[in-house]
């Protein structure tokens, strides 16, 4: 490595770049964070401040408020892009009619059968029956009602086929 | 409003164990709880998934600080698991009703103040709470830099989280604390704890063994997964080892930091030398992240790749079984 820097350069705030990624707090942030691409804002934490802990000149620990550091707003972003990818996918198989609605809101709010099964107190091959249309049409209120709770929605919405936006992104 | 003294952390776990001893009368730094608790570990374990993705650690199991604060002599923790959600909240707010700060496992999914982006379903994150108005709890979230608030049924729903590590409505507080801390026997009980989980469990997959196994199985990503997979499997080491709650370098910074407050406790200046190569081996771990951030966005150097990827995490696993060998002596001859 050409820059070592990675960590004792972030003390005086430097403008040290490692490679694409650019370490430290730069006054330039957002024109740095284009070339990132994050899918909702430019840093994971909403501009957020963490701690983080900082060797000072003279080599002593100390802790600093600071941004998040590059590398991990990139990890995040690929964990994201991987989920919208399921969340697209599922969409799609609805519109194909292979799938339920409830396959969206699983997929949507990060869950598989299993966890959606423990969340609904049913067993999990129950669950899986439900992601198909043909058994999904047929279910008892009370069924309708436990998923709509978990997911806060309406069980009209399960019922019409509504795809609103998943629990994290409630207001 | 009740008062609580919040200091902003990095780890969640350390830092709830470091406000409610506080709170007590005893002060004492995240890192110091952090180092005493034994929190520092590696593990790669693929037999277990997260998402379809092998699990990777480098801080101790969920709750192993918090039980061994509570294992403190002249501590004692209550520690309540519950089958009822009513009863949890109803307890919870018992305790607030009497001035009690009491210490919550949840799951950050169901918390509606955390940062989207980070809304994973990770289940073991530590909070306090300090206090209820109204329908709102006043939380202490170590990793914010301010006290929030949650509403209480999304409290109670974070309390209630299923899937791995599920919390089941987990409290705990301190109901009696020594008047003032010894330190140096804590100090040497934590590092040897950890030095033992990284250098002498004759099982290949955690401590350093573990670095270098993870090493090994990591060369072999592109091939065995697919370019693809290979990159998620990257993606998802390096989240764990710097996304918020670790203080950076996979928990190294920090045990680094408690290493240097202890050359101070103890008068010791080995450990402001292990502390030195602990922080080399923290910036070679982030060394690896950069890399793999660059593999991962699709813009690697000429030479970045999965055998330069392995290589630093060998010599990550080489640096720490210096440090811990040399940390390892020293403790010896301090009983």
């Amino acid at each position: 490595m050409a820059q070592r820097s990675s960590y004792h350069s972030r003390v005086p705030k430097s403008h040290s770049t490692y490679g694409f990624i650019t370490i430290g707090v730069t006054p330039c942030h957002k024109s740095t964070m284009t070339t990132l691409n994050h899918p909702a804002d430019e840093n994971i934490t909403n501009g957020l401040k963490i701690i983080s802990y900082g060797v000072n000149s003279k080599g002593e620990y100390e802790l600093t408020p600071d941004d998040v550091w590059q590398p991990v707003n990139v990890v995040n972003a690929q964990a994201w892009q991987e989920i919208e990818k399921n969340i697209t996918a599922s969409k799609d198989k609805i519109a194909d009619g292979r799938a339920s609605c409830l396959h969206y809101y699983m997929t949507a709010n990060q869950m598989d059968t299993g966890l959606l099964a423990q969340y609904t107190g049913q067993p999990r091959w129950r669950v899986c029956l439900h992601l198909m249309p043909f058994f999904f049409h047929r279910l008892p209120a009370d069924t309708l009602k436990k998923y709509a709770e978990l997911f806060k929605i309406f069980p009209d919405d399960l019922t019409q086929g509504r795809l609103r936006p998943p629990l994290y992104l409630h207001q | 409003m009740p008062d609580f003294p919040h200091t902003q952390s990095a780890h969640c776990e350390s830092g709830v164990a470091a406000n409610l001893l506080t709170h007590q009368g005893i002060p004492i730094s995240e890192a110091m709880a952090f180092g005493m608790g034994g929190g520092l570990f590696f593990g790669y374990l693929p037999f277990i998934r997260i998402n379809g993705l092998p699990l990777v650690t480098y801080r101790a199991a969920a709750g192993h600080i918090l039980r061994q604060i509570g294992a403190i002599s002249g501590v004692q923790m209550v520690e309540k698991r519950f089958r009822n959600q009513d009863a949890a909240m109803a307890e919870l707010d018992q305790a607030l009703a009497v001035g009690i700060p009491v210490g919550l496992q949840t799951g950050v999914f169901w918390l509606p103040y955390f940062p989207r982006a980070l809304r994973f379903h990770f289940n073991a994150h530590n909070l306090v709470v300090y206090g209820k108005e109204g329908d709102e709890y006043l939380i202490s979230d170590p990793v914010f830099p301010q006290p929030v608030r949650c509403p209480a049924n999304d409290l109670a729903r974070a309390r209630f989280a299923s899937g791995a590590l599920a919390p089941k409505g987990k409290m705990y507080y301190l109901t009696q604390t020594p008047a003032r801390l010894e330190y140096k026997p804590l100090i040497v009980k934590g590092i040897q704890s950890v030095c033992k989980m990284m250098l002498t469990v004759p099982f290949p997959l955690i401590g350093v063994k573990g670095i270098r196994f993870l090493a090994n199985r990591l060369v072999r990503w592109p091939q065995r997964l697919g370019q693809e997979r290979a990159d998620l499997h990257l993606g998802h080491v390096v989240r764990m080892q710097e996304e918020i709650g670790t203080g950076g370098g996979g928990f190294r910074f920090m045990y680094a930091a408690f290493l240097q407050e202890s050359a101070e406790v103890m008068q010791a200046p080995l450990l402001h030398d292990c502390a030195a190569s602990l922080t080399t081996a923290g910036d070679t771990w982030r060394e690896f992240a950069a890399i793999a951030a660059r593999v991962c966005k699709g813009r690697a150097h000429p030479d970045d790749s999965y055998p330069a990827m392995a290589a630093c995490i060998n010599r990550c696993a080489a640096l720490e079984e210096k440090v811990f060998t040399e940390l390892r002596q020293w403790a010896r001859q301090h009983p």
